[in-house]
């Protein structure tokens, strides 16, 4: 898949916008297009880090189709916790396919961005805390699936992030892969909003950004304990449309490209 | 714990779990004796309001005061280097 032409945008850069927790039904519809219709200039990809709905049905997801569908911009997405309420994320994930939305569950994509290959790997991801503070794989059936599926979405995750055959990798997430974007949040509530799992993941394959939404209170920068940017995307926390970064190749990948070799992590 | 602690955590779980609301970004916070406040942001006018109507149908015997703002979707007018 190639990116519409944005003559705005520097050699060796993508521009990468994102937003999260947009939480779209019939009363919000048409409310982003405006915003939207000069993406192109602005941004080569545009990423949805979760929550796209209210309650997770069909209809909203239509909503949301018409909403980000028909961009000039590849749109990428993963699904957050509310699109999961009406246990109807298939024909979500179905609708936004249709819609040529590109849905991502611990699977990943290569764009082609202007002969750049940009990569990304998305989840959902899920809770349980943070060094120090995390809950464990331990005691009741319904603790210990809870902390087996982040571990399991994690590790999966991680897998379709290192997988990718690309120059540039970015990490799309709803829940949280450290505490530093989470900032503003009551504390006692950092169990529900991400995980170290995701972070250690992420940091294991070093991507050039990772983005996640859920924390409406939290805080847009940050980064994991490995080194990685992370940005905070939900709506609430950059209060416009969506956020525009530009993310340089990493200059190892820009090497073994001029040595004629695959670029990679 | 007291009373109002126990409303307080009440309306936390009803601004969730009332279908009519799903709303998991709205703060409670107590401010004096059945008297809270709300903020936070939420994506319309409509949520707004309705959010308003549900916690004053749920909670008569309670002074619940909003301060709810609608997030802006302007246009991003910079771009951060990452």
């Amino acid at each position: 898949m190639s990116t519409a032409q944005n003559s705005n945008r520097p050699p060796n850069c993508v521009r990468v916008a994102a937003v999260g927790d947009v939480h779209i039904d019939e009363d919000v519809l048409g409310r982003y297009r405006p915003a939207l219709e000069r993406i192109g200039e602005k941004a080569d990809v545009l990423l949805l880090a979760g929550d796209l709905t209210r309650h997770g049905t069909g209809d909203e997801a239509r909503c949301v189709a018409t909403e980000f569908g028909g961009l000039p911009v590849p749109v990428v997405a993963v699904l957050g916790n509310h699109d999961y309420h009406s246990d109807a994320q298939e024909e979500v994930t179905k609708i936004l396919d249709d819609a040529g939305i590109i849905v991502l569950e611990r699977t990943g994509v290569v764009l082609d961005c202007f002969g750049i290959r940009l990569g990304i790997a998305g989840a959902k991801g899920f809770g349980g805390g943070f060094a120090g503070r995390c809950a464990s794989e331990f005691g009741e059936p319904e603790m210990k699936a809870f902390i087996r599926h982040t571990r399991v979405v994690s590790q999966e995750f991680g897998a379709a992030l290192a997988g990718l055959d690309c120059d540039m990798r970015i990490a799309l997430t709803h829940y949280a892969p450290t505490p530093d974007t989470l900032l503003g949040e009551p504390l006692e509530i950092y169990p529900f909003l991400g995980s170290y799992l995701l972070g250690e993941a992420i940091d294991a394959v070093c991507p050039a950004l990772a983005v996640h939404g859920h924390a409406h209170a939290g805080t847009e920068r940050g980064m994991t304990p490995g080194g990685v940017h992370v940005r905070n995307v939900a709506h609430p926390v950059i209060k416009q449309a969506y956020s525009v970064y530009q993310v340089a190749v990493p200059a190892r990948a820009e090497e073994t490209e001029k040595a004629g070799e695959p670029a990679g992590v | 714990m007291n009373p109002d602690q126990y409303k307080e955590s009440e309306l936390q779980r009803v601004l969730t779990e009332d279908e009519r609301v799903s709303e998991q970004g709205i703060r409670v916070s107590h401010l004096e004796e059945r008297t809270f406040a709300l903020s936070g942001e939420v994506e319309s006018q409509k949520r707004k309001e309705r959010i308003e109507q549900v916690v004053a149908e749920r909670f008569p015997d309670l002074t619940v005061k909003s301060d709810i703002g609608v997030t802006r979707v302007h246009e991003p007018e910079e771009v951060e280097e990452v």
